[in-house]
């Protein structure tokens, strides 16, 4: 049986319609009728009420939430962050661990797999590894204690237990070039981030395959008129993707404004990097084992004050930047969900077009979750 | 022109993919002019292992083919539009809305050749064109006599080109007789031009289109207005020509191909 999303504000890359409807059939997008072209009879109806229809959120940098963390020994937690994602409009996302021992990183795999095979909520589309291969200069919230040499074998064996999406990593560390090229061949995603590398050193990392960077701006080398850095090369490099944490603390308007105006709108990620408080009150919490303090929605290390994640929810991502940058919403999908899909190449997710992949978020006027739909099956 | 040669067709391929990597890594927003055949399906299988194992990311990268046959809907086996999803777009990170073809359903077809054309103008012009020879010695679909200034328009196909293209076909009668292609000024337009001929069976071609005069007969003969063409071809292809021993040392000698050399 087909589904049918009527009176539906379709904005998918490129295409926004008013009055529109979406056929949903066997788990993806069927058919997308204008405003008054004969729908189907006989399907089961969703009526979005002119609230905006748009491709399911793909957040690619996904610490935790609800007071729990992925990389918990509790094998609840995924699930858990998993559903809190869903509510949030995130229909795919990538689990993100931090700077651990193997073992625990292993562990978190495990829990992560289980839960992949079987999800309750937001899909895993493979693991986001934020260290340890980084720079300990620029460690910020991750724990120095466990930073190490990249070793290709460590990846392979974390890969064999759930596949592993993407890698940041510090490039100017010794043998991480060699590295990128081991990764690329691998057929992961390699990502510069908690990093001092200069802008020449940036350049041959991506003679190796790098091109991406992880929460751009911060932890990275900033720009410098003798030395224009990470964030020189991000701005710079046309060809490189930037993760974007768009909660105007991490990246305040005027560098979203002027990432924008940079950059292809195809290179702009938006991600949450979300640790463990999001979607609960102010108070104490931890990363990864060390403390945090969380005011005013900023999670800072209790020790130095170091930004130790996001307390961001994805739709609020998605509206600062409709507010920030006026751009036109047809364009502004791009950057929630069909970059990431490029980036990561997932296939036939990212757009409300015939053939796609129905995973659907409903958001009503003032960005809040109405509905979300995914493979075709409402799940919210 | 600058002509190289490779000791075989994988070779060939390869060094064609390395320099069309090249490029889109330089310029991610390429504008790539791309063709079919039996030929290309090597550089694209070398573009895909790229894309897989070196990261080489098409997310910005758009593209124009040379071709398409007439009456053939994209689904269509036969069609360049299939091949080129078969072959390539479906396994790069490419979004298919930057991927173009001529129009080979079209209703109006001297419009949608004028779209195509003001589109490759839109995007700021094809920056390399990958380019193949027919038996005949055409580009694109450019059969003999085509002028030498031709623009996107609509032709019948020579004999000859049947019977070749026609095998690619499970029933050979299926085969369009018509097809929408750009024409030799289009192709010249480009700002690089990039041809690959392997095999014994195009040797005598080659040799003609580059070595002998230019002529309307075989639109490859000119690429040799090109200020930019690189033609790229395997042991068996440059069979009959005559200046191999120069070819061979301009390879050797000139700084560009430094970094291909002896791979």
């Amino acid at each position: 049986m087909s589904t049918l999303i009527k009176n539906a504000h379709l904005v998918s890359p490129g295409v926004e319609l008013f009055g529109a409807a979406l056929e949903l059939h066997n788990g993806r997008v069927k058919k997308v009728f204008a405003a008054k072209e004969k729908l189907p009879a006989g399907c089961e109806e969703y009526d979005a009420a002119g609230n905006m229809v748009i491709p399911g959120f793909i957040d690619v940098h996904v610490h935790g939430g609800m007071g729990f963390e992925v990389t918990s020994d509790d094998s609840k937690a995924t699930g858990i962050i998993a559903e809190a994602k869903l509510r949030e409009g995130v229909t795919s996302f990538c689990p993100t661990t931090l700077t651990l021992p193997e073992e625990k990183l292993a562990a978190s795999l495990r829990n992560i797999e289980a839960y992949r095979k079987a999800p309750t909520g937001s899909k895993v589309v493979g693991t986001h590894l934020e260290g340890p291969y980084i720079n300990p200069e620029c460690a910020g919230a991750q724990n120095p204690a466990y930073l190490r040499k990249a070793d290709m074998g460590e990846i392979r064996r974390l890969n064999a237990i759930s596949p592993v999406a993407l890698v940041t990593y510090a490039i100017e560390m010794e043998g991480n070039l060699a590295f990128t090229g081991e990764l690329c061949a691998a057929g992961i995603k390699a990502s510069c981030g908690h990093t001092n590398a200069t802008y020449a050193q940036f350049k041959e990392g991506m003679r190796s395959g790098l091109g991406r960077l992880t929460h751009f701006c911060n932890q990275m080398t900033k720009l410098h008129h003798r030395e224009i850095g990470l964030v020189g090369a991000g701005l710079m490099e046309d060809g490189v993707a930037i993760e974007m944490i768009c909660d105007k603390i991490h990246l305040c308007p005027d560098m979203i404004r002027l990432a924008f105006k940079s950059k292809p709108i195809e290179k702009l990620l938006l991600i949450t990097d979300a640790m463990e408080a999001t979607g609960l009150p102010d108070g104490d919490y931890q990363l990864g084992g060390l403390a945090v303090k969380v005011s005013a929605g900023a999670a800072r290390l209790a020790s130095n004050g170091a930004l130790a994640g996001s307390t961001l929810q994805f739709n609020t991502a998605f509206k600062n930047v409709v507010e920030v940058t006026g751009l036109p919403l047809a364009q502004l999908v791009k950057t929630t969900s069909w970059n990431q899909a490029l980036d990561l190449k997932l296939e036939n997710l990212g757009k409300l077009e015939p053939g796609y992949i129905a995973d659907i978020t409903v958001l009503d006027d003032a960005f809040q979750v109405a509905a979300v739909f995914m493979d075709g099956v409402r799940k919210l | 022109m600058k002509l190289v040669i490779q000791p075989d067709a994988e070779r060939a391929a390869r060094l064609t993919a390395a320099l069309i990597a090249k490029a889109l890594r330089e310029k991610p927003q390429l504008v790539l002019g791309l063709a079919t055949g039996r030929t290309m399906e090597s550089v694209y299988k070398n573009l895909v292992r790229m894309h897989r194992e070196e990261g080489l990311d098409f997310s910005l990268c758009r593209t124009f083919n040379l071709d398409e046959y007439i009456g053939l809907p994209p689904d269509h086996p036969g069609s360049y539009r299939y091949y080129m999803n078969h072959h390539l777009f479906n396994h790069i990170n490419i979004d298919k809305r930057n991927t173009f073809l001529p129009d080979g359903m079209a209703e109006d077809i001297p419009s949608s050749c004028l779209c195509y054309e003001e589109r490759m103008e839109a995007c700021g012009g094809v920056d390399i064109q990958l380019l193949g020879i027919g038996a005949d010695g055409h580009i694109g679909f450019n059969e003999p006599l085509s002028a030498l200034g031709s623009r996107t328009r609509d032709v019948s196909l020579d004999p000859s080109t049947l019977a070749v293209n026609g095998t690619l076909f499970k029933n050979p009668e299926e085969m369009p007789r018509r097809a929408i292609t750009m024409g030799v000024g289009t192709i010249l337009d480009a700002k690089e031009t990039l041809l690959l001929v392997t095999g014994a069976a195009k040797a005598g071609i080659l040799a003609k289109a580059v070595e002998g005069p230019v002529t309307s007969m075989i639109s490859a003969s000119a690429l040799q207005f090109h200020p930019h063409c690189r033609t790229i071809v395997d042991e068996e292809a440059a069979a009959k020509l005559e200046g191999q021993a120069y070819y061979r040392w301009m390879f050797e000698n000139e700084p560009e191909w430094a970094e291909y050399r002896g791979k």
